[in-house]
């Protein structure tokens, strides 16, 4: 899943969290990982990582933590190769960043996608919060899984 | 030292430049022409004398709370000011370095006649709370200021542009009512930013 901001309020008060209490159960349901995805450097993205609680895993080759592994996407690369890239200039003060959103990917291929507001708005006012959270995510795992 | 870390950061310019044609969803249009880049970054490099621009920056607020604008003229006017800015909120050299030793050297700047610090990166506002918060630094009086619009760095002329996140280059300043008295750049020696040597000057 991907959002707008390591440190931003709904990011970090919900939707982090939201994935990281539904880790096992996600793993249970036959996602082999949860990684969550913001434009942010990997120092900003540790630091978040670290006052959200998650537990570090420090083992060589391990993604930094023990549940949701978060990547940064600081040059933005992954985020426009997705068409997700957006920018909250006026209403935030972000620059270019990732709209916010969930996928499954299978094998390299976007199984299902979860994009907010069905689609981006540049410079949002809103940010909306509906469809990209772990519970949308937890019943659609559940309703493939039978 | 400055030169190798900016150059980890600007990493993907190369390869986003190769032209990735996001779709409709970028707000930039094609990356920035070497061109584009040198006129946004055509404001001379700040100097003793200079007046500091007249730019309005935001302070992420506790909890959460909608980030704050923040006139800068304001927030110095009648008033002795330290100014250091960093490239990044929570990289090593800013964090292990460079804020530390303006926590340190708080009671001193202040014996000096030096009414306030602040502390300055293109991060976003919720970042900059957050660091300022984590480090100690608020604490100590210290005011984290985003310019995640780079308005400031660029009207000093410190800017390092980039396709993805323009930042500041590392440095320090003393303002006097809005006008630059001391200015400590970091392209000899990232230490002559550090607080001890602004305090020597003083």
């Amino acid at each position: 899943f991907s959002l707008p901001g390591a440190f931003a309020p709904t990011c970090s008060s919900t939707h982090l969290p939201g994935y990281e209490a539904a880790y096992e159960e996600m793993k249970s349901l036959g996602v082999d990982e949860v990684y969550c995805l913001s434009v942010n450097d990997a120092f900003v993205m540790r630091q978040w990582g670290l006052k959200q609680g998650l537990t570090e895993d420090k083992t060589v080759g391990a993604n930094g933590f023990e549940k949701v592994k978060l990547i940064p996407d600081g040059a933005c690369q992954f985020t426009r190769g997705m068409g997700m890239s957006c920018n909250w200039d006026t209403e935030r003060g972000f620059g270019e960043r990732s709209w916010r959103y969930s996928a499954v990917i299978n094998d390299m291929k976007v199984e299902k996608i979860f994009i907010e507001g069905g689609g981006i708005t540049q410079n949002s006012g809103p940010d909306p919060f509906e469809v990209s959270d772990a519970d949308t995510m937890l019943e659609y795992l559940k309703s493939k899984d039978d | 030292m400055l030169l190798r870390r900016c150059s980890a950061l600007v990493f993907g310019f190369a390869a986003v430049a190769s032209g990735f044609s996001p779709v409709a969803s970028s707000p930039f249009g094609a990356p920035r022409t070497s061109a584009s880049k040198t006129a946004l970054s055509m404001s001379a490099e700040v100097e003793v004398g200079s007046k500091l621009p007249d730019v309005v920056m935001k302070e992420g607020q506790a909890d959460y709370g909608k980030p704050a604008d923040v006139k800068l003229l304001d927030l110095v006017k009648g008033k002795k000011v330290a100014i250091f800015a960093v490239p990044g909120a929570f990289t090593p050299g800013c964090s292990k370095s460079h804020l530390p030793s303006f926590i340190t050297a708080q009671d001193d700047l202040k014996s000096k006649g030096v009414d306030l610090t602040v502390c300055v990166a293109t991060n976003d506002a919720y970042v900059m709370e957050a660091w300022g918060r984590t480090s100690g630094g608020a604490d100590a009086g210290i005011v984290f200021l985003s310019d995640a619009d780079a308005s400031l760095t660029r009207g000093l002329g410190l800017a390092i542009e980039s396709d993805v996140m323009v930042r500041s280059k590392r440095y320090s300043l003393i303002a006097d009512d809005g006008v630059v008295t001391h200015y400590f750049s970091s392209a000899k020696e990232s230490s002559d930013t550090w607080a001890p040597n602004v305090l020597s000057s003083l």
